[in-house]
């Protein structure tokens, strides 16, 4: 109960005029920097903190806590209007977003969906960091390179379930996507790899332009094709108003469960160190893969864009908790924010919370707040969003163009970014055109990382014994949960193979 | 042989690339450390004899698909743009290829009306220079122009 | 309102650049006075270490009015750094009289190590702090202080030492050396950053974590962290008094690895304008705002060496970094 008192505190410091300035502002620059590719929330944060140095240090966190989170909804804009994630996590949306604009010509179902899902799932992570803050960062804590490495290892294995109809160019692109990943400096080890003497090679493949050229730059080299249909996604006969993307209320019971689940699921994955949002969206959608939706993922249903929409706005709010109770950036994003409470004078760490009350509950409160005016500014853009849509192709194709370009180059202000966006543009459209799967690539991109850097810390930590990885509770309740989820498909076939023959005799 | 069969070329070049990455990952990096576990080398070089069996197979599954995979000019066009804005920012800068570009590929390719063409033109420029460059503050190369000026 | 402002300001900067950019042909000779834009390249992310002192430091020349003109901070982060730091090595013409670097001790060493790059490459003009190490425990670890570790890691019991790249790997490998223990004894984890290894000790994961005084502070004042060496010369004041020093603890000489924060320039850099510059920089190290918004807030030792100090430091550092890694 001393949490929702602290919260209504909170909200009298939230609620000010000039915070609620400063979070709408935040807002709208958020969603701007979203849907820019290239400029993730990374660097929009990064970018806008010096503004902020201004403001008291409250006004300033609401201002910057806005704009993250409304950076998460900024990202599925691209996504689903042009297929080009604004930043990683949108990957995910990309998936069923795009299909279900083009496709099923429901841009602003899809949309909206994509904006409830998001508050539903942001809500949801908002209520738990207010009510368990710091005992949910204590849990991320009990995660270390064990227990992180056998989640991760699941993770992988449920890429598995997104490679579409050819399993082994889906294990080849997943590969190809891992061997990328291990390009550039060796952290655990401080040995350069696989640079082949290259000095840019030696910092790795850029993730953000290896996106935009791979996603958006491809899609590009495709859309050329469609470019005397007039229209761009044939969006002639749609209705193109707000009154047209309203979402029936099928569509709604379509989108709630997915969301709900995935808001718990994405705060979770939130908290847990360096796992992030992209990490988030991809496990929101990777457990709808299991589950039944009325239309099959990947064809533009509402099920995927909420489960993945929910879950890395979740995740988005679950990375505050360690953040405020520990002074842990779950992110990058975190990291950067970090850097600007020390910039205003405050000391991040574990007593944050006692000894500056009002700025913690003040910015919690403003979550909720943001939270909302997200969503009212994100509904009522749709209209003029969907305006790109009438857009005619063939004028899109620069347009896009450029845009990958600069976005690429801002990511690191260098044209080796450049140069990244366009081979991996190529190789992703020499891939797609002979049926492989891209999205196996980006995320195995992602995670392979991850789950190798934990691995061998894990390693270290054992003196390179396999215990560490079945003694810790833990961690060896995930391993059983690997091991089931790599075995069952194995079981399946061979009880389907017992019946055929059985049958066949 | 007729076109480059992609279809085939695709999985041999996956293969190469895992015999590359696998090599140098076990010989070079090193695989195991007794008392420390894994080596750089380790995990990669794995994923690399994943990859490289896989290819193959993909490889001989290749030619049991049917079809072959077509490639049209106006793609190829696409690309060789990109290539161009690339090439010509080492000379004129990036913020003026972007716009060349688009004044070229409309009046040129697409042979819009300039009223078109300067419409996108502004937005374009819009977006480029008034969002990421004042805005977002990022400095764009300027090619040669940097030294005349 | 606020986005009006920024992009009226960039404006009056775009009008000025153009203006200074013609103005500026007239070559003067005489003590260099700046007439353009200046670039300051950080070879790391924003928001990390190096891009708070550097964005310090811009941001007191400009607002103690030092300097008319702007300074245009770049994150060049491509290569692990190198790809920057290169760029400003080769940097000639007028423009390297208006090219600033950021150049830490942590940035020399994956620089010597990788690349064939090299401090001469550069124009050291300042060093403006020093740092030193600490190794915390946490509130999990099962060793009462760091003796009792050593003796642990002797009897074969492994220990797990955590923390950042660079520099912390370097003192944690000088400290190995004059324990006299292997590094599979004592094992090293490096983590993407201080924060992420504090993380880990926080949840148990490793027994020590090596930081500077800064990132470590409060966690310590909370009770979660607790000092147990000192990796100086002599022990620190205030919360961290309690940590003696190696050589209080054993048969140990002190290990003091010194972590510095300095600027540099391209070698082609004119003396006229590196004189203004190490000049400008000693005039930021006595400001006020330095001195309590940055070097008291991050404990660090306020330690400006000019150019030719500096430069000579950095010199020695690089040779012994280099003669102990085995570096020709």
């Amino acid at each position: 109960m001393q949490n929702l008192q602290l919260l209504l505190h909170g909200f009298q410091t939230a609620l000010t005029f000039q915070n609620v300035g400063a979070a709408l502002i935040g807002a709208v620059l958020g969603l701007i920097v979203g849907a820019m590719p290239g400029i993730g929330s990374l660097a929009g944060v990064a970018l806008l903190l010096p503004l902020t140095y201004k403001f008291n240090p409250t006004t300033a966190i609401i201002m910057l806590g806005a704009l993250y989170y409304s950076n998460m909804y900024g990202g599925s804009f691209s996504a689903i209007l042009l297929n080009i994630p604004g930043d990683s996590p949108a990957i995910m949306t990309a998936l069923d977003g795009y299909p279900m604009a083009s496709k099923k010509k429901r841009p602003g179902q899809a949309l909206l969906t994509a904006d409830l899902s998001s508050f539903i799932g942001g809500s949801i992570g908002i209520c738990i960091l207010t009510f368990t803050g710091p005992a949910l960062a204590n849990l991320g804590l009990k995660f270390g390179p064990s227990e992180m490495t056998a989640l991760l290892l699941i993770a992988m294995t449920s890429i598995s379930w997104l490679v579409g109809e050819n399993p082994t160019k889906g294990v080849v692109i997943t590969m190809f996507g891992i061997i990328l990943a291990s390009i550039g400096m060796d952290t655990l080890s401080g040995v350069p790899r696989y640079d082949f003497g290259n000095m840019y090679l030696l910092g790795g493949i850029p993730f953000t332009p290896y996106i935009i050229g791979a996603v958006g730059f491809s899609q590009v080299i495709k859309l050329i094709m469609e470019r005397d249909q007039g229209k761009g996604g044939a969006a002639t006969d749609m209705k193109l108003t707000i009154r047209g993307s309203m979402i029936t209320k099928h569509d709604f019971r379509r989108l709630l469960p997915p969301a709900l689940r995935s808001g718990f699921l994405g705060t979770f994955i939130g908290v847990l160190p360096g796992a992030g949002a992209t990490t988030g969206s991809f496990m929101g959608y990777a457990v709808q893969k299991k589950m039944k939706s009325e239309e099959e993922l990947g064809t533009g249903a509402i099920e995927g864009i909420a489960s993945c929409e929910a879950a890395n706005n979740a995740a988005a709010a679950g990375a505050f908790a360690p953040l405020l109770a520990l002074g842990i950036p779950g992110s990058g994003t975190g990291a950067v924010l970090l850097g600007g409470l020390m910039m205003w004078g405050l000391n991040p760490g574990p007593l944050l919370f006692t000894n500056e009350p009002d700025f913690t509950w003040g910015l919690i409160a403003s979550l909720f707040l943001s939270n909302i005016l997200t969503l009212a500014i994100a509904v009522c853009v749709i209209p003029f969003l969907l305006k790109i849509l009438s857009v005619p192709v063939k004028y899109m194709i620069p347009c896009i163009t450029v845009v990958c370009v600069v976005g690429s180059y801002s990511s690191s202000y260098s044209m080796y970014g450049v140069l990244i966006m366009f081979l991996s543009g190529i190789a992703g459209y020499l891939l797609d055109k002979n049926d492989y799967p891209t999205a196996p690539m980006l995320l195995s991109f992602v995670l392979a990382p991850l789950l190798e850097s934990n691995m061998r810390k894990a390693f270290i930590i054992s003196g390179g014994s396999l215990d560490i990885f079945f003694t810790r509770p833990i961690t060896c309740v995930l391993m059983v949960v690997f091991f089931g989820v790599v075995a069952t498909p194995v079981v399946k076939s061979m009880m389907k193979n017992k019946t055929a023959g059985k049958a066949s005799k | 042989m007729k076109k480059v069969r992609t279809k085939q070329v695709i999985p041999l070049f996956m293969a190469g690339f895992a015999v590359v990455f696998g090599w140098v990952g076990v010989f070079k990096l090193g695989f195991w450390n007794p008392d420390q576990g894994p080596a750089p080398g380790f995990f990669p070089s794995i994923m690399a004899v994943v990859m490289f069996l896989t290819s193959i197979l993909a490889f001989i599954q290749s030619f049991k698909e049917d079809g072959t995979v077509k490639y049209e000019k106006q793609e190829l066009l696409v690309i060789a743009s990109g290539a161009g804005i690339i090439l010509s920012t080492f000379i004129i800068g990036l913020v003026g290829s972007c716009f060349l570009y688009i004044i070229l590929w409309l009046k040129v390719f697409e042979k819009a009306s300039w009223k078109d063409t300067l419409i996108i033109l502004a937005v374009v420029a819009f977006i480029v220079i008034g969002v990421f460059g004042l805005w977002l503050g990022i400095q764009f190369p300027l090619g040669l122009m940097e030294y005349i000026l | 309102m606020k986005s009006r402002k920024t992009f009226l300001a960039a404006g009056v900067i775009a009008v000025s650049l153009i203006i200074g950019g013609c103005n500026s042909k007239q070559a003067s000779s005489g003590p260099f006075v700046p007439k353009e834009n200046v670039s300051w390249v950080v070879t790391s992310k924003p928001g990390g270490g190096s891009d708070i002192y550097t964005r310090m430091i811009s941001d007191i020349m400009v607002s103690e009015k030092m300097l008319d003109q702007t300074i245009l901070v770049t994150n060049k982060t491509d290569g692990g750094g190198e790809i920057g730091r290169n760029e400003v090595a080769n940097t000639k013409g007028k423009k390297a009289d208006y090219t600033l670097l950021t150049f830490n001790s942590g940035d020399l060493m994956p620089m010597v190590q990788n690349t064939a790059n090299r401090s001469k490459n550069f124009r050291i003009l300042a060093i403006m702090a020093v740092d030193k190490q600490l190794i915390f425990k946490g509130e999990k670890t099962k060793y009462q202080d760091f003796s009792q570790a050593i003796e642990a890691a002797k009897n074969g019991k492994k220990v797990v030492i955590g923390g950042s790249k660079g520099d912390d790997i370097a003192t944690y490998e000088a400290m190995l050396a004059e324990i006299g223990l292997t590094q599979n004894q004592m094992s090293y984890i490096t983590y993407d950053s201080t924060g992420d290894a504090i993380t880990a000790i926080l949840g148990g994961h490793i027994e020590f974590v090596i930081s500077k005084p800064a990132a470590a502070s409060e966690y310590v004042e909370a009770g979660s962290l607790i000092p147990v060496l000192a990796l100086a010369e002599e022990r620190y004041t205030g919360n961290l008094a309690d940590a003696p020093t190696l050589s209080e603890i054993g048969d140990y000489k002190n290990v003091e690895i010194p972590v510095w924060r300095g600027v540099a320039a391209p070698a082609a850099m004119s003396d006229a304008a590196a004189a203004y510059w190490s000049d400008l920089l000693g005039k930021v190290a006595q400001t006020d705002k330095w001195n309590t918004d940055y070097l008291e807030k991050n404990k660090l030792v306020a330690d400006y060496k000019d150019m030719a100090e500096a430069g000579e430091y950095v010199t020695k550092y690089e040779a012994d970094f280099m003669a102990a890694n085995g570096i020709k």
